[in-house]
């Protein structure tokens, strides 16, 4: 991308992709936030895993123009957004710390956003009443955001940010402390969102978060890109990669016979008494046939856990193969 | 163009103010629900209230008067006041020499002269020392008429006093009221010497609780403790507890918002303002001394000291907010401000326009507000102080320590609106410095 492009200029949104970094690096005196960090995102839900620290926060703020870039080229719909308000009104963002103004209500809250996007005050009330709708806080929205729970809050914080409909929306970490419910409510907002054209991208620091929401993954770590493309694709593999798992049973020495057998499985143990950890090259396979060999077996196992199969072990390798 | 569409303009104006009054309207709200807010205001309307109870007590308490030229008294103890027997010729030194009437009570003779200058009287140029100087002629001065007794100025002349022109302004029993450099006062023998003590004090004190509360507890105290509590976190706070970022992640520049932002804060305080000055000018207007029921005429100088401090409320609160975008210290740059402000105000009442240094600072400026329009309201506040001091009167330090004569400009129009020009001004160059640092300001 030509970098001396006037960034105000009107750019056809079929070209230009919603969000695009051109080698981007971020530093906090000596310590490198981002670093020569280059994607482009258009349309569909985009999940942005790393761990704490990996400059997921950095990248969003970079994104939303709270951060000027050390180096590099920030662009939203073709338009640098920092110290420029004109993409903003096409931006959702949803920051990752909690602080809200508890003495409002969700309500009035939503509205006030909206009304900051230049509606006025009765269209702003519609709106603010259809995305709380949406969020699924209808019944509390006029209820304070101080006496909000977790997953309330977060989805109060999504829904200022869905209010003027955009056509990008930034999740930070947008389940980050939900019980379970509010994850669930939550992922569904998101993946419904997807589904209606926009570009999304959210970003966890837990791989089965993502995993429920999309497919289309960027790893960070330590403020580098690490990974991007198709999650299967970089499960698959990781799938050929040393892996465990680990089955809760009452009678682990008779159902390790069982998979002993099996062409992927290398090896057994038995960490605990109630406790078998199989070691795989092929997860894939080996989960593919469990159902049978549990079913043949007759062992009732009640748990099955995958160490393995988390963000930190897609880390682990990802810096392996590179 | 489409015969329902609106033009651009108009759009976009619609879409600012909308904007500007959600801004406006959600800073006012914020207000509304902090603690901080509440405690200021209250702690302004308790001070107010104090500072209004003793204006009350001075207002209502009454002050002997002194007979200034001694004339009430008997001096030879035949029953007849010295005054009454210059009047009728008799010897006041001689008890046996009275005048062949009713003895009149001692009190006809104690305030029988009261200051009846007018400061819009005829312009005349007379030699004093030898230099022509311009000033006031007033004429028609001697209440009592003792000045226009022959018989009195002769003993006037014995004395060597002058007679009935004893100020040479060639007119007899006159007051001349030069104005070459300040305002001096030199009346003839026998005028204007016996003012009424209660009166004069009523009217000093009031005068002097006017232009002090004005300076002191609104200009300065309010104007600095209102934004120091409001304003400084105006931007800070947001940007500390992280909630900006939903606030400017908006489609609206963020030099918009300040200014918005400043903009709920100037509601906020020029109303407290307002409300508390039109109370207060309510209650002293009725109470303060007046030939009307009311004193319509203080509206015109308390009108002053709510401009004055809503500008220097406005100066006070765009320095300290621009601290708080600046440096995380802005609270404590805001104090150290403050303390400045406080020793030019001290420096600016001890000697108006007399320390160069005071200029540079925002109270100065607003003291100058106030001081023009007392000036031109009470123009006789100098010839009562001058006054006042000659004959030792109660409350003409109180008024002294107040009144302050403008020091910039020839007239006090001029030097009330180069003052509001230099506020204005430096409001502006600081909310430029302010916008500009935080449109650059990483949000971390």
């Amino acid at each position: 991308m030509n970098s001396k492009q006037n960034s105000n200029d009107p750019v056809d949104s079929d070209i230009i992709p919603a969000l695009m970094l051109d080698h981007v690096s971020k530093w906090y005196g000596n310590i490198v936030g981002l670093n020569d960090v280059s994607i482009a995102i258009n349309g569909g839900v985009t999940g942005l895993l790393g761990m704490n620290g990996a400059g997921k926060s950095t990248l969003f703020k970079l994104i939303v123009g709270k951060l000027k870039p050390s180096q590099g080229t920030v662009r939203l719909f073709g338009i640098n957004p920092w110290k420029n308000k004109a993409p903003f009104s096409r931006i959702g963002y949803v920051p990752e710390h909690e602080k809200l103004y508890d003495w409002m209500t969700a309500f009035e809250f939503v509205t006030i956003m909206a009304r900051l996007y230049g509606h006025p005050r009765d269209t702003a009330e519609e709106r603010a009443t259809h995305v709380l709708n949406f969020v699924g806080l209808d019944d509390v929205m006029h209820k304070e955001l101080g006496k909000f729970s977790k997953g309330m809050r977060q989805r109060a914080k999504i829904a200022q940010a869905l209010v003027n409909d955009p056509d990008l929306i930034i999740l930070d970490e947008p389940l980050q402390g939900c019980d379970p419910l509010a994850r669930t409510t939550i992922m569904n907002v998101i993946r419904e969102l997807g589904s209606m054209g926009k570009t999304i991208v959210v970003s966890s620091h837990i791989l089965s978060e993502i995993e429920r929401i999309t497919e289309q993954i960027v790893i960070l770590h330590n403020g580098r890109l690490l990974a991007l493309g198709n999650l299967h694709a970089i499960r698959d593999l990781l799938d050929k990669h040393p892996h465990r798992i680990s089955l809760t049973t009452d009678k682990p020495r008779e159902l390790a016979s069982k998979f002993l057998n099996h062409e992927s499985v290398y090896g057994v143990h038995f960490p605990a008494e109630n406790e078998l950890l199989i070691e795989t090259h092929d997860l894939g396979n080996v989960h593919k046939d469990m159902p049978l060999i549990l079913n043949n077996s007759g062992i009732r196992v009640t748990a099955i856990e995958n160490p393995d199969d988390n963000l930190e072990s897609i880390l682990e390798y990802l810096k392996e193969v590179r | 163009m489409n015969k329902d569409s609106r033009p651009l303009s108009r759009s976009v104006w619609s879409r600012i103010d909308v904007k500007s009054w959600a801004i406006t309207e959600f800073t006012l709200r914020q207000y509304q629900t902090r603690k901080s807010t509440w405690a200021i205001g209250t702690i302004g309307i308790l001070l107010v209230t104090l500072v209004l109870l003793f204006y009350v007590k001075g207002q209502t308490m009454i002050i002997d008067s002194v007979d200034q030229d001694g004339d009430s008294y008997d001096y030879d103890g035949d029953g007849y006041s010295i005054a009454q027997e210059l009047q009728y010729g008799t010897n006041p030194e001689d008890p046996n020499d009275y005048p062949n009437v009713p003895a009149l009570p001692a009190s006809n003779w104690i305030d029988e002269d009261d200051f009846s200058y007018t400061m819009d009287g005829e312009d005349c140029q007379r030699e004093i020392f030898g230099i022509l100087t311009d000033g006031i002629c007033q004429i028609i001065v001697d209440d009592d008429g003792d000045c226009e007794r022959i018989d009195w100025v002769l003993q006037n002349q014995l004395l060597g006093q002058g007679g009935k022109d004893s100020n040479y302004d060639g007119i007899n029993c006159s007051v001349f009221i030069s104005t070459s450099n300040g305002i001096s006062v030199i009346p003839d023998n026998y005028v204007d010497e016996d003012p009424d003590d209660n009166k004069y004090y009523h009217e000093t004190v009031h005068r002097a609780f006017i232009l002090g509360f004005g300076k002191i507890g609104f200009a300065f105290l309010m104007g600095i403790f209102l934004p120091l509590f409001l304003a400084t976190g105006l931007i800070r706070d947001e940007m500390e507890s992280e909630t900006l970022h939903y606030l400017v992640g908006k489609p609206i520049a963020r030099g918009e918002f300040y200014a918005y932002r400043l903009g709920g804060y100037f509601i906020l305080t020029w109303i407290y303002l307002a409300i508390l000055i039109l109370i207060i000018n309510l209650i002293t207007g009725f109470i303060g001394p007046s030939e009307s029921i009311f004193r319509f005429k203080d509206i015109q100088v308390w009108a002053s000291i709510l401009f004055a401090t809503c500008l220097m409320v406005m100066a006070y609160g765009t320095i300290f907010s621009t601290f708080g975008i600046v440096t995380k210290y802005g609270l404590l740059a805001s104090i150290f401000f403050g303390v400045w402000e406080f020793m030019m105000a001290m420096l600016t009442l001890i000697g108006t326009g007399s320390f160069f240094i005071t200029r540079m600072s925002i109270v100065f400026w607003g003291m100058q507000i106030i001081d023009s329009v007392s000036t031109f309201t009470w123009g006789d506040s100098e010839y009562l102080i001058e006054k006042g001091g000659f004959y030792d009167l109660n409350g003409h330090e109180a008024l002294e320590s107040f009144y302050g004569v403008p020091s910039i400009g020839t007239t006090p129009i001029i030097t009330l609106m180069i003052s509001v020009t230099v506020l204005i001004t430096i409001t502006s160059l600081v909310f430029f410095i302010g916008q500009s640092t935080f449109k650059r300001k990483e949000l971390k």
